[in-house]
Parts: C-alpha cells; sequence; structure tokens
C-alpha cells in the first residue's frame, strides 16, 4: 500500500545525484533521502542523439532512485488514519486502540508513547 | 509321510512368523494367475479336440485287429484252396479211373442211375475225408450230367455229393455231425449219413452263379481257377453261404464239373466273432471290391455285436488319414480293409474288411473330449480359487496392518508375514513415537493458557499487529497494510514481546505455531469487535 505518493515526495535532484524529501505535517521537520549519484554524472553529451540517451538513463535512473526514496520513508513515516497527514516517527503515537498522529491524539483525547523520542 | 508333513508345518510356522517378501508373494500369485491362463488354454484346446488322439489310437486299434483277421483268413483261405485243389486233383483222377475202368464216358452218366451210384459211392470218401478235415460247413462236387435228361429241370440239374456239418458245435474237430444235402440217398444210406431236411437228389446249377462261364473255361493252372462264389442262399433253406469252386477236369483237360468247400455264414460269423475295443465292437466282412465300392449282396459277415449293416448294397470307400469311412449312403462306418489271395468268380477281388460304426466312435471321442473339456474347466476354476484365495490373502494383511497403524496398535501385536510391509509399519509407528517425544514439553496445557491470558491483554493495535504475524505478513507488509512506518510496527513487536514474555520474533513465531499445530490457534486470534 503506496501511502507515500509522489506528490509528498519533494525532488531535489540535480544533474549528478538523485534526492528527495518529505515534510512532515505536524513537526515540519524535513528529511532528505539518501542521495543516489547519476551513473553519467560528470559526463558531456558530445552529440544530440547522446544527449537524448542521457535523458533517457537519467529519467529512468530517476524512478528508481524515487521508488528506493519512497522505501526509505514508509521506514520512518506513518499516515494517520484520523487526518490522513504524513507525520514522521517523533510525531506518531503508538496508542491502544488506533495508532495517530500528535494531533489528532491531543483532539481526541487519546494517549500513547511517540514512536521514537525526539 | 508324516515327517515330510511335519516339515511342511514347520516351514508355514516360519514363514508366518517370520513373513516373506512381497516378491515372492506376488511370484506365487502371478504362478497361479498363469496356470488359471493355461488351464483356460487347454479348455480351448480341448474344445478344438487337439488333445484327443483318438484318430491315431482307433488306427492302432484298427490296424492290429485287421492284421490278425487278415492273417487268419489268409491262412484259412490258403488252406481252404489247397483242400480245393486237392479235392479237384482227385476227383478229376477218380473220375478218369473210375469212367476209363468201366469203359464209360462222362456223357454216358446222363440217365444211368447205377453209374451214378456207382460214381457217388466212389467220391463219397473224398467228400468226407475233405469235411472232416477241413475248417468248413460242408463240401461238394457236381459232374455235369444227370440221373433223367428227360425232366423238367434237366438243363439245370447235375448229379453230386453235398455233404454239410450238420452241428457247428464241432466245428473244427475230426468227429463231425454230417448231414447228406445233395447226392444219391442210396449213398447215404450205405454210409449211414443223415438225409439233411431240405436234401435232393441233384443240384441246381443256378445255385452256382457264373457256372456256365467255369464250364466252358480252360484250365491252365487249377490253383488259379479256385473261386470263391460270393454269399448265395442255398435252395430250399434260409442259409446263407459261400462256396470256394474249383474245375473238375476230365481226362482230356477240358472241364467236366465242379467241385468245392462251403463256408457258411453261421461258421463264419462263428469263426470271427465281434471285436470289442474301446471304440466300439469290431465286424469282419469277407467281400468281393470293385475300385473303391465293396459289394455286400455277396459279402460274408462275422459276428455284428452292435453295429447295424444291411447285408445288400454296397459300402463306398473314402480313404481319411488314420483310416477308412465306408458309407453306404444312410450310415457311415469306419474300418480297414485289406486284400485276401482269393478271387470271386467274376475276377473281382476279395477284401476282408474291419469296421466299426462311425456312431459310436463319435460317442466315444465326445466322450473323451468331454472329459478333457471337463477337467481343464475344473482345473482353471480350481486355479481361480486359488488365484482369488491368494489374493485374499495377500490383501487382507495389508488392510490389517494399515488400521493397525490407524488405530495406534502395538506393531508386536499382528504380523502380516509381509516383510516389507512389517518394517514399514514398525518405522511409521517409530517415527510417531519420535515425533511425540519432540512435539510437546510437560505441562503444555499450563503454558497455552498461560499464553492466551498475556495475549488477551494486548491493547487492540497490538493485537492487530499479532494478528498480522499470525495470518504470516512479514514486518514490512504489516507496515504497508497499517500505512505505518517500519519503526512503528517495530515499537509494537517491542511492546509485544514484552507483554507476551518472548524474547524475539522468533519465539513469538513459535508459540503462533504451537497453537497453530494443536488446533488451537483460535485461541489467540483476534476478532475485532468493530
Amino acid at each position: 500500500m503506496d501511502y507515500i505518493s509522489d506528490k509528498l515526495l519533494e525532488d531535489c535532484s540535480t544533474p549528478e545525484l538523485f534526492q528527495f524529501s518529505i515534510c512532515c505535517s505536524e513537526c515540519k521537520e524535513v528529511w532528505k533521502s539518501r542521495p543516489i549519484r547519476f551513473t553519467r554524472a560528470g559526463v558531456k553529451p558530445k552529440t544530440e542523439g547522446k544527449k537524448i540517451i542521457f535523458k533517457t538513463l537519467y529519467d529512468r535512473e530517476k524512478v528508481v532512485a524515487r521508488e528506493l526514496a519512497v522505501k526509505e520513508a514508509e521506514k520512518i513515516y506513518s499516515q494517520c488514519p484520523i487526518c490522513h497527514r504524513l507525520v514522521c516517527d517523533h510525531c506518531f503515537l503508538v496508542c491502544d486502540e488506533l495508532d495517530m498522529c500528535r494531533a489528532c491524539a491531543q483532539k481526541l483525547q487519546e494517549t500513547g508513547e511517540p514512536v521514537k523520542e525526539k | 509321510m508324516s515327517h515330510i508333513i511335519d516339515e511342511i508345518k514347520q516351514f508355514s510356522t516360519y514363514t508366518k512368523d517370520y513373513g516373506t517378501t512381497i516378491r515372492r508373494k506376488l511370484i506365487a500369485y502371478w504362478i497361479v494367475m498363469i496356470l488359471a491362463v493355461f488351464s483356460a488354454i487347454m479348455v480351448i484346446l480341448s474344445i478344438a479336440g487337439v488333445f484327443s488322439h483318438s484318430d491315431k489310437r482307433l488306427n492302432e486299434a484298427l490296424d492290429l485287429q485287421q492284421q490278425n483277421t487278415m492273417d487268419s483268413l489268409e491262412d484259412h483261405m490258403g488252406q481252404l484252396s489247397a483242400r480245393c485243389v486237392d479235392l479237384s486233383e482227385r476227383i478229376s483222377a477218380e473220375l478218369s479211373s473210375s469212367l476209363f475202368l468201366k469203359g464209360k464216358t462222362l456223357e454216358m452218366l446222363n440217365d444211368d442211375q447205377d453209374l451214378i451210384v456207382d460214381l457217388e459211392e466212389r467220391m463219397y470218401p473224398l467228400i468226407d475225408t475233405t469235411l472232416r478235415y477241413s475248417e468248413c460247413s460242408g463240401v461238394f462236387f457236381m459232374l455235369d450230367a444227370t440221373c433223367d435228361t428227360k425232366a423238367e429241370n434237366a438243363r439245370y440239374s447235375r448229379m453230386g455229393i453235398y455233404l454239410r456239418n450238420a452241428d457247428l458245435r464241432e466245428l473244427n474237430t475230426v468227429n463231425k455231425h454230417m448231414a447228406y444235402f445233395r447226392g444219391d440217398s442210396e449213398v447215404a444210406g450205405k454210409e449211414e449219413i443223415a438225409i439233411h431236411e431240405q436234401w435232393t437228389q441233384e443240384f441246381d446249377t443256378a445255385m452256382i452263379p457264373e457256372y456256365d462261364r467255369m464250364m466252358e473255361e480252360s484250365v491252365s493252372d487249377l490253383e488259379d481257377c479256385c473261386r470263391w462264389a460270393g454269399r448265395l442262399k442255398l435252395k430250399g433253406t434260409e442259409e446263407e453261404v459261400m462256396l470256394l469252386c474249383a474245375p473238375i477236369l476230365d481226362a482230356s483237360g477240358q472241364v467236366c464239373g465242379i467241385c468245392g468247400i462251403e463256408i457258411s455264414e453261421l461258421y463264419f460269423r462263428l469263426a470271427n466273432p465281434v471285436y470289442d475295443s474301446s471304440y466300439g465292437s469290431m465286424l469282419t466282412i469277407v467281400a468281393p471290391m470293385e475300385g473303391n465300392t465293396l459289394n455286400l449282396e455277396h459279402a460274408v459277415f462275422g459276428s455284428c455285436g452292435d453295429i447295424f449293416l444291411r447285408r445288400e448294397g454296397a459300402l463306398t470307400v473314402k480313404k481319411e488319414k488314420y483310416y477308412n469311412i465306408y458309407s453306404s449312403g444312410e450310415e457311415e462306418y469306419i474300418g480297414l480293409h485289406g486284400p485276401l489271395s482269393g478271387k470271386s468268380l467274376n475276377g473281382k477281388n476279395m477284401v476282408a474288411v474291419t469296421l466299426l460304426s462311425e456312431n459310436y466312435f463319435n460317442k466315444v471321442v465326445s466322450g473323451e473330449r468331454r472329459l478333457w473339456i471337463i477337467g481343464s474347466v475344473l482345473f482353471f476354476f480350481i486355479m481361480l480359487f486359488i488365484a482369488w484365495f491368494l489374493t485374499t490373502h495377500f490383501v487382507a494383511p495389508i488392510y490389517k496392518v494399515l488400521a493397525n497403524i490407524r488405530e495406534d496398535r502395538p506393531i508386536d501385536e499382528y504380523h502380516s508375514g509381509i516383510t516389507e510391509l512389517d518394517d514399514l509399519a514398525e518405522y511409521i509407528q517409530n517415527k510417531a513415537k519420535e515425533n511425540e517425544q519432540r512435539e510437546l514439553p510437560p505441562n503444555i496445557e499450563v503454558l497455552f493458557q498461560e499464553f492466551s491470558e498475556k495475549v488477551a491483554k494486548l491493547t487492540p493495535m497490538e493485537r492487530t499487529v499479532l494478528q498480522f504475524y499470525i495470518d504470516g505478513y512479514t514486518i514490512e507488509e504489516v507496515a504497508a497494510r497499517a500505512f505505518i512506518s517500519v519503526n512503528t510496527v517495530k515499537k509494537h513487536n517491542t511492546n509485544i514481546n514484552r507483554k507476551l514474555e518472548v524474547s524475539n520474533r522468533e519465539e513469538l513465531m513459535l508459540y503462533i505455531d504451537l497453537f497453530r499445530r494443536s488446533g488451537r490457534i483460535g485461541e489467540i486470534t483476534y476478532h475485532s469487535e468493530l
């Protein structure tokens, strides 16, 4: 279940490396994925044909890097079942009935432990 | 014998105690099945008559009987021919001598009763001696003269003597009781011979077929002119006889009369009794043969037994592989025939035939075949029964062993007698025992209860995560399904492990597996009330 969609991922990639970021909806802390270097980084295409090839390679590697970034993000970001916001482990509480974000827990007067303490 | 039985019993007990291999049992079963198939083939071949060598055996029996008959008849007929020739020579000599001494000719015999009587007196001893010392039922001679040329039947009436055996019980003895059948009664009176009931003084030449031809024949070899007149009825009687005829020669070598020996049918029947073989009664016949046809009109028959054969018509001969078939058109007979040295008056060869009824033979053969078939069918069913018995005894112990394994009875209680099966059953039971020993620790019930109680104390969210593990999901899959991070799942894991007092996820999975294998997974399954 891909609850971390492409829209939530910010593309911070450069021509040399691929990187993505997510912002926690609660604490606004920004998390960045491990940068992945483009295999053709630093190489300047000499011909138009080469440019097209390099562009295709870049797009392809970017898709793979995005998928890896999503997998990384899934480890530390949860989707609140109440407000459906994406929050980090610091802002996501493990409660008795239902795990939820800090804001919803406060609103619903549920107690719980954060997944990770800050 | 009892020693052998004891050994068989010991062997049987040994095989029961220690068992035999499946292979040996199957071999025994297959042998029985092959024997059953073999006996089925035997049944088919028996029906087809392949095994009944009746034809060959019949041929052997017929051949033997025919050979014996031929030998006997040849010997007898040879003797009679010799005596007949001898009689002819003596009569011829006596006739010539008598007529010469009296200065008479044969023609002068006609109408001269005294001369006829005188001649008959002279000839009587020859006839008498021949009859006494021959194996026959009568002896005769007739000359081409009559006592009354003016009589009505003078053309066919001829003088002579015909002496016959009065009592066939004295068949082959010298002291025979004789009866005067033809000849002058004065001679009979002088010789003190009884007169036959059907006596007449002179012969009727119609009695002998071919008489005229015989009288006209020129004789170079007397033996060659000795011929058999086929069966004919004696005038004035119901008796049928066969006559061996030889010419009587005058001084110039011309035929002037006929002499001969009689074989009556009764005599022939007594001399050739029926032979009872295993294929039925065998009958002897002497008959003239032309081509492949036997003339029964002129045949003499031995004792018939239970064979029915008309004494008229002819039998057509058809050669088969082992015997001949003789067909009268209405009935068929089986037999063999062989030529005799004698010839009939009309030059046809005389043959001796040994016959038996084809119907009777077929009955015997079908009886034999029936025995073969019944025997083969019985054998077939016995083999089938044995095959069924073996199969039942082969399968029954297998079922018993399987039942014992299912009901968990000790292997020592029952041995199937099949080595492989007993070994397999023992292995299964030992394996089951090992598994039992590995399976559940002691006080397992207490363990189950405590764990169930701890599971019940988990929070709904923790139970949801536990349920994911029970359903077989990994940590990553749980995170994806619950829309939570992997770290959140790990947090839940830590809480669950602490509350359930397990040290790691492997131990937790072990507990879950324990519950599952014990069939008690339902006790820890989470059914959400929402």
